[in-house]
């Protein structure tokens, strides 16, 4: 067991590796009635090709990884909501690009809640009639998607961005490419990717760490047999260009949205040198985006923005992307005011106060983000498989230069990197 | 672990000091009666607000004094707690310490907050700048517009609207676009002193702040209002009407099934507590009627749900089907409210709600939000239901008492959100 501290945020980890293999985080948080723990694994919908230990390759049909977080829940003596149910306890999971991730939060029992966690999602068990029953579930998920603007011009934009990877592809897949998916596929999945070494359990709030270790150490002992080496990914090579430059759709709407994304030349984001990256472009977007920031200016002063307007940077085993976007009344206007708001910037550069003011505000909202347990348990795993220390963000971003930053919007904020999508209204 | 409540002469302080959080949220707010009148200026208030002060005439400079304080924020909107609409503007202020020894950043976060809502950027006396009047304005007919845009919040607003058809509680969360052309500077600025002066305000705090510090800066450097009058939320919804349907088509993927029961039960009634538990039995959580039946075993949807409006009495059914899957649907979810009725609950049903919600209020310690909305959602009703009182209050209550709720409960609108049908639309297996 490892322990870490880091002030003056008066953070406290322990961090501990099972025999098996398992790597564990926890946190305790002194005052806090909840506890969250999140278990995950590090596949996502992206790991849709790979060799398995006997040597097969395999692609499996979209929103596999997705689907198979549905059936863990599904035991042969009923549902695993029914076990957390009768232990106080709230339990979820949830699917992304590269990462799987289940759940519970409760006040009590926290040890045996625990326990039930790493028991479900050590303990597979598909059978061809839950698969079957599932497929109308995940298709009315999927049409709650299909209706929802935000997640059709995301997906829409990721179209445009990627010929090859699968980031392009919807992580639930489509109400189609679900009617494929057998249990087969689910155990192949779930024998390739879910193994000790490949995952990691995070537990937040109040806890005492110690406690928390001996109880997963114990649980995780009996379970050796799960040890062995995860499968193989097999890479689909994106080329460089982006695949549609603009892309439209019609829906029925009232507000326009427009994404605008940047394809990052340089997709591998690992170690301190990723975390790096990464915050570098969080400053870079914050100077020129937040309220306050130059280019959010233009935009809103122009009332093409709302408070939807936002960005993102997100990135994965083989992308990265810079998206901007949200509601605008004028989706052409919105994009020649910002390519303009580039324009200064790329002969103008940054001022030394702009940069201030966000590394200012991003320290502050590090530490307010402490205060949320949900943000943690969404982010600490997430960086942990990227093999990045999030607590480091605070002493990398008091480091960060200027010209580092200017160095990026060079890098990736260029013309021949960007996509676009739009959501227009239907004609009634 | 409770609100100390002080009075000064700008209104009141609820103070909640601890240690728990590294942020101090701050949360200060204005009463305003919902009418017809004014529902559309006042939901565009706050916003305008937040286009300037006396000092910080711009929008960017307002968010650049914030940003200053290493990333305090500001955000002003507005709610509504039954037949009242709340002017709130939440702040957020990172605590110093945790960045340097010695930094204090509350007491200028403060500042901030007392420019905004008292020294606003006036184009002349008594009157609001037209130029940002008209910008607003445009934001606001966005605000309005673009509450169509996500279904699964559209249809649970056209079901309000339509069970509230002709009350003003029926009015949508930003008003009407059509009230935004007679609203100018002078009419703006004469609705903002009203509310200012006939409100006095309410401010909370939590987290690791000094009080004594806050309570002096409130006596200080708050204008003072009148006396503090409790203002009425309105009567619970108690129509005696049949079931009003409406079936509204649209080029949707899937359907949205949303319906609306009276209860006659509200925040301030004894049995409170047992409508919890009647609501978290029929569709609170994963193991409830709604989930397991029209989910689990009908496979018709993904989301089965029901909720309450704890102002108005009122219990919403939502539910995300295929199309023509309507009528399944509705008999499904119309024999849980029936099994309600019946009494027909189970141990584990029973045992798992009352612990889930007891969980559920525990967890809600741990969020500045959620206590700073029930205390005053308590503070408004005159009775305090805090996270414990909830907890010890759900303990108590008997069967019976639900099955006097379940007696109770009677639908009266169906609202249908039609999509097209087709391929995929079915429960595929089912």
């Amino acid at each position: 067991m490892e322990e870490r501290v880091y002030e003056p945020l008066g953070v406290r980890l322990v961090e501990h590796r099972c025999e098996n293999g398992l790597r564990l985080t926890l946190m305790p948080k002194p005052g806090y009635n909840q506890v969250f723990a999140a278990y995950s694994t590090n596949f996502g919908s992206i790991d849709h090709r790979f060799r398995t230990a006997d040597g097969r390759e395999v692609r499996v049909p979209d929103g596999v990884a997705h689907f198979l977080e549905h059936k863990m829940f599904e035991k042969a003596d009923g549902d695993v909501f029914r076990l957390f149910a009768s232990r106080a306890a709230s339990a979820n999971a949830y699917t992304t690009f590269d990462m799987t991730t289940y759940l519970f939060s409760a006040t009590s029992h926290i040890a045996e809640n625990l326990e039930t966690l790493l028991d479900f999602v050590d303990d597979p068990y598909f059978t061809d009639e839950a698969v079957e029953k599932e497929k109308g579930i995940i298709a009315q998920e999927i049409r709650m998607y299909d209706d929802n603007p935000d997640a059709r011009v995301y997906y829409q934009l990721l179209e445009g961005l990627y010929q090859r990877h699968p980031v392009r592809i919807q992580i639930a897949g489509t109400v189609d490419s679900i009617q494929a998916i057998t249990k087969e596929d689910l155990y192949t999945c779930y024998n390739a990717f879910y193994h000790p070494q490949n995952m990691h359990l995070f537990v937040v709030g109040g806890i005492d760490p110690e406690e928390i270790a001996a109880v997963v150490e114990r649980n995780q002992s009996k379970k050796a047999h799960r040890s062995g080496r995860p499968a193989e990914r097999l890479a689909e090579g994106e080329p460089d260009p982006v695949a549609v430059p603009r892309l439209e759709k019609e829906m029925p709407v009232n507000m326009p949205k427009v994404y605008v994304g940047y394809k990052d030349p340089d997709p591998e984001l690992a170690d301190e040198s990723g975390l790096r990256k990464d915050i570098v472009t969080t400053l870079l977007f914050d100077v020129l985006l937040s309220k306050g920031g130059s280019v959010y200016r233009e935009l809103f002063e122009r009332d093409l923005i709302d408070q939807t307007f936002g960005w993102e940077y997100d990135y994965g085993r083989g992308y990265a992307h810079a998206i901007i976007g949200g509601n605008t009344p004028d989706p052409d206007r919105f994009l020649e005011v910002l390519s303009k708001g580039w324009e200064k910037v790329r002969s103008a550069g940054l001022r030394e106060d702009e940069v201030e003011r966000s590394r200012r505000r991003l320290l502050g909202q590090f530490v307010k983000g402490l205060d949320s347990l949900r943000f943690l348990a969404r982010y600490v795993p997430s960086y942990h498989f990227k093999k990045m220390d999030l607590f480091a963000t605070v002493s990398v971003l008091r480091d960060v230069t200027r010209a580092e930053v200017e160095e990026r919007f060079r890098l990736l904020v260029r013309p021949d990197r960007e996509a676009v999508s739009i959501v227009r209204p239907a004609p009634a | 672990m409770a609100f100390e409540t002080v009075a000064v002469p700008g209104g009141l302080l609820h103070l909640w000091r601890t240690e728990q959080f590294r942020t101090i949220t701050v949360v200060a707010c204005w009463i305003w009666p919902l009418t017809r009148e004014s529902v559309t200026a006042v939901s565009l208030l706050p916003h305008l607000l937040l286009r300037g002060t006396r000092r910080l005439p711009e929008f960017d400079d307002i968010q650049k004094a914030f940003g200053d304080l290493y990333g305090s924020s500001i955000h002003g909107d507005v709610k509504r707690k039954g037949e009242l609409q709340t002017i709130e503007f939440a702040v957020q202020v990172p605590g110093g310490r945790f960045i340097e020894p010695g930094l204090d950043l509350l007491g200028p976060a403060l500042e901030l907050l007392r420019e905004v809502m008292w020294e606003p950027f006036l184009e002349s006396p008594g009157a609001f700048e037209a130029r940002r009047v008209s910008m607003e304005k445009e934001q606001h007919r966005k605000r309005i517009a673009s509450l169509f845009d996500d279904k699964v919040a559209y249809a649970a607003q056209r079901c309000a609207e339509e069970m509230f058809s002709g009350q003003v509680y029926g009015a949508p969360r930003y008003g009407f676009a059509e009230d935004l052309a007679r609203l100018d500077g002078g009419a703006l600025y004469e609705l903002y002193e009203r509310i200012r002066n006939g409100s006095p305000l309410h401010l909370f705090a939590v987290g690791p702040f000094d009080p004594e510090l806050l309570v002096a800066w409130a006596e200080r450097n708050l204008p003072a209002a009148g006396a503090v009058k409790r203002p009425s939320v309105g009567p619970l919804y108690t129509a005696g009407r049949p079931v009003r349907k409406v079936v509204e088509p649209m080029d949707v993927m899937q359907g949205k099934l949303n319906v609306g029961y009276r209860t006659g039960i509200g925040w301030g009634d004894d049995p409170f507590p047992a409508l919890l538990m009647y609501n978290g039995i029929l569709g609170g959580f994963p193991h409830s009627k709604l989930f397991v039946h029209v989910r689990e075993k009908a496979n018709l949807a993904y989301y089965a749900s029901s909720r309450l409006d704890v102002h108005k009495g009122v219990l919403y059914v939502q539910t995300g089907i295929p199309s023509d899957r309507m009528e399944a649907a509705m008999e499904i979810v119309d024999r849980q409210v029936e099994a309600m009725a019946r009494g027909d609950i189970s141990e584990e049903e029973w045992t798992w709600t009352k612990i889930g919600l007891q969980n559920q209020y525990r967890e809600l310690r741990d969020s500045p939000y959620a206590v700073v909305d029930l205390a005053f959602t308590g503070w408004l009703y005159g009775r305090n239901r805090m996270p414990e009182d909830l907890v010890r209050d759900l303990e108590s209550v008997t069967p019976e008492a639900v099955a006097a709720v379940a007696a109770g409960v009677q639908k009266d609108t169906v609202y249908f959100l039609q999509g097209k049908e087709g391929p995929g639309g079915g429960g595929a297996g089912v």
